[in-house]
């Protein structure tokens, strides 16, 4: 196990990610995952975290690193950050929605979730499916019936229904 | 890069906990909510246990021809709803918010709306938002269910008649956030709304009627945040709460008489419109709130003389106080500072402010303007020679178009100071780009850069960069510009505005002798 150093006092851990790579960050900051912070009570300083991959691994410290540094006079700038953050595509955000579930970022799920919400709001069922990859495990009986009682939801009238995956 | 497949292996975020499932639905309307029931067995589930029901405004209307109607079926709409919070209330699934704007009761009974209140508050309904969907001069009844609803935190009515119940009192013992617009109610009741909403944090007044004399009591604590706007009959405000942070006060054409704040040096943010507040009001406030940071003055028509000196100060507005002569400013903190007046422009004294702060001033001149208008420009102007920059919107005449036979006698104000300028162009009336420019480089020459915006977000930055950083030789026009092209370059940076962009590369072409001229 690598050897926490103390660089201007602050505590250092390493994140190690699925394929291996590790990157050093802050303690301070990275205890506003709640899963870093139970493994660095139990004394760990180097994380592993398997089930997070590289690229996603880097937005996410990139991410704890903005919210890190939070003032009451720099919201409008976290806001801005925000918004761009969110500027990924839908296999990004699902990495980042899981791996933040995983290291229990509060704040980035509920980002997420609204970036999620905002892009699929009038995305017919069929898109929504393969943005999520969400396999059907309903008979034709079945999904008939379900449909029959939400008809009033799958009307289309005059909203404008987004049926692409992007 | 791995591949979209539907694929059961890749459906992880299905297998996310429920809570997230319901936080991201939750913020969907109910019928995007309830579509996805027809993914699969999880998402089905998911939505049945949702507590989150945004049927949303338009739930009852439809869209024709760009309008919103009514639509014809309510009787289906109705066992709509009733049916999802039956199904909720079967499965022992407590419904924490709900959402939904109903027709008036002339044209739908407003038992129903009395019904799905009672369900939602013995549900134990945390944030519920109803409104009425046509605003008229009449108010539709509340059930006195309604206000038992302990658990309540946040209200959010429209279009309702607030009555005290009879039976028992207020119980809003957790209401955090409340919400009234066109609404109608008495003194009595906001007394008693006072007396039970101890942890109420946020209190919004839009358009109600019914009150001619507002109290809000010191025994609300929690009180941060109040919003009153365009109340018709009030005439008189008195604002008790004692940790008042924030208050927004417009009133709806200078009805409003009296204001009275009185909480304990704890404001920060203060909007007043169209009140009538004196000079010596203004005084007494700024005396008693010295943590004051927003402060944004509008149609305040008795002022004649403002004079704050404060720390804490960073944003500052002033517009339409067209009786204002005098502005003392010394506020070392000062970030931001905005100014929207007709002719009469006041007299400015920046003592102290920051070297950040950003100037935002709006004109709207009809009048034509005299070697007067110009004179006490240039005086205003001069107090931002330390600021880090100037954003001008000018409607009318040429307001920032000094004619040359003027400038004789007027000193440049900016003189020796780098401004960066931003200029909101498609508001000038019958001048050119180039006058306008022309101008500027007169008042500011040693100008830093130059943006400015026209119609449609076009907008373009010029920047000057000077080789040289000696103020020696200023550049009173476009023809000293180019005297000066081996000292300095001029960079276009990537504009929208290509007409604009044309027009000065048209001049700037005029010679090669210009040298580097380079395009960002």
């Amino acid at each position: 196990m690598a050897s926490s150093s103390k660089t201007e006092q602050k505590k250092m851990l390493i994140l190690k990610s699925s394929e291996e790579e590790e990157f050093e960050i802050e303690e301070s900051i990275a205890v506003q995952s709640g899963t870093i912070k139970n493994m660095v009570e139990d004394d760990f300083t180097l994380i592993p975290l398997p089930n997070v991959d590289t690229e996603t691994l880097i937005k996410i410290i990139k991410y704890m690193k903005k919210h890190g540094e939070k003032t009451k006079s720099n919201e409008k700038d976290i806001e801005e950050f925000d918004k761009e953050f969110v500027k990924k595509s839908f296999t990004e955000l699902k990495e980042l929605v899981l791996a933040a579930n995983y290291l229990h970022i509060t704040s980035l799920i509920d980002l997420l979730c609204q970036a999620f919400a905002d892009r699929i709001k009038n995305k017919s069922v069929k898109a929504i499916r393969e943005i999520f990859g969400i396999p059907n495990d309903f008979t034709p009986e079945e999904e008939a019936e379900v449909y029959e009682q939400h008809k009033w939801a799958h009307e289309e009238g005059k909203e404008h229904i987004d049926h692409s995956a992007y | 890069m791995k591949e979209q497949r539907v694929d059961e292996v890749e459906d992880q975020i299905s297998k996310l906990p429920e809570p997230i499932l319901h936080h991201f639905m939750g913020l969907l309307l109910a019928k995007d909510a309830a579509r996805m029931s027809t993914l699969s067995k999880t998402w089905y589930a998911a939505w049945s246990s949702l507590p989150y029901l945004n049927f949303g405004d338009r739930f009852f209307y439809r869209e024709v021809r760009g309008r919103w109607i009514l639509s014809e079926n309510i009787q289906e709409l109705v066992h709509i709803v009733d049916q999802t919070l039956a199904n909720r209330k079967k499965h022992k699934i407590s419904v924490q918010k709900f959402w939904l704007k109903v027709p008036s009761s002339y044209r739908m009974s407003s038992s129903y709306v009395h019904n799905w209140i009672k369900i939602l508050v013995t549900s134990n309904i945390k944030e519920l938002i109803l409104k009425v969907g046509e605003s008229d001069s009449s108010f539709d009844s509340l059930p006195e269910e309604l206000f038992v609803a302990e658990g309540l935190n946040i209200l959010n009515l429209r279009g309702f008649k607030l009555e005290l119940p009879l039976h028992h009192g207020i119980k809003f013992s957790s209401l955090r956030n409340l919400r009234l617009t066109d609404t109608y109610l008495d003194e009595k009741l906001v007394q008693d709304l006072c007396a039970s909403c101890v942890c109420l944090e946020k209190l919004r007044l839009s358009c109600c009627r019914g009150l001619a004399s507002l109290q809000i009591a010191a025994s609300l604590l929690k009180l941060k945040t109040v919003w009153l706007c365009c109340l018709p009959e009030l005439q008189i405000v008195d604002i008790a709460a004692p940790y008042l942070e924030n208050v927004y006060i417009e009133s709806q054409l200078w009805n409003l008489q009296v204001v009275k704040i009185t909480c304990s040096k704890s404001l920060k943010t203060l909007y007043i419109v169209d009140v009538y507040v004196t000079d010596g009001w203004l005084k007494d406030l700024l005396v008693n709130q010295p943590k004051l940071e927003c402060l944004s003055l509008s149609g305040c028509l008795k002022l004649q003389a403002i004079k704050i000196s404060s720390d804490r100060l960073k944003y500052l507005a002033l517009s339409w106080c067209l009786e204002l002569i005098d502005v003392e400013l010394e506020t070392p903190n000062l970030t931001h500072f905005r100014c929207e007046c007709d002719e009469n422009l006041p007299t400015l004294k920046l003592m102290k402010a920051s070297v950040f702060l950003v100037v935002e001033l709006e004109f709207s001149l009809t009048n034509i303007l005299d070697s007067h208008w110009y004179s006490v420009l240039m005086k205003f102007l001069g107090n931002f020679k330390q600021s880090k920059a100037i954003k001008l919107d000018c409607c009318g005449k040429n307001g920032i178009v000094i004619p040359k036979h003027m400038r004789e006698n007027l000193v440049p104000p900016l003189y020796g100071t780098n401004t960066n300028w931003h200029i909101i162009f498609n508001t000038f009336g019958d001048c050119s780009l180039m006058d306008i420019l022309d101008s500027l480089l007169w008042i500011s020459p040693q100008i830093d850069t130059l943006t400015f915006v026209r119609e449609s977000n076009l907008n373009s930055t010029l920047k000057f960069i000077y080789e040289d950083a000696s103020a020696e030789g200023c550049l009173n026009s476009w023809n000293e510009l180019f005297d000066y092209r081996r000292r300095k370059e001029l960079h276009l940076l990537a504009g929208d505005d290509e007409e604009a962009i044309a027009d000065i590369e048209k001049l700037l072409m005029v010679s090669l002798l210009f040298g580097a001229f380079k395009e960002v």
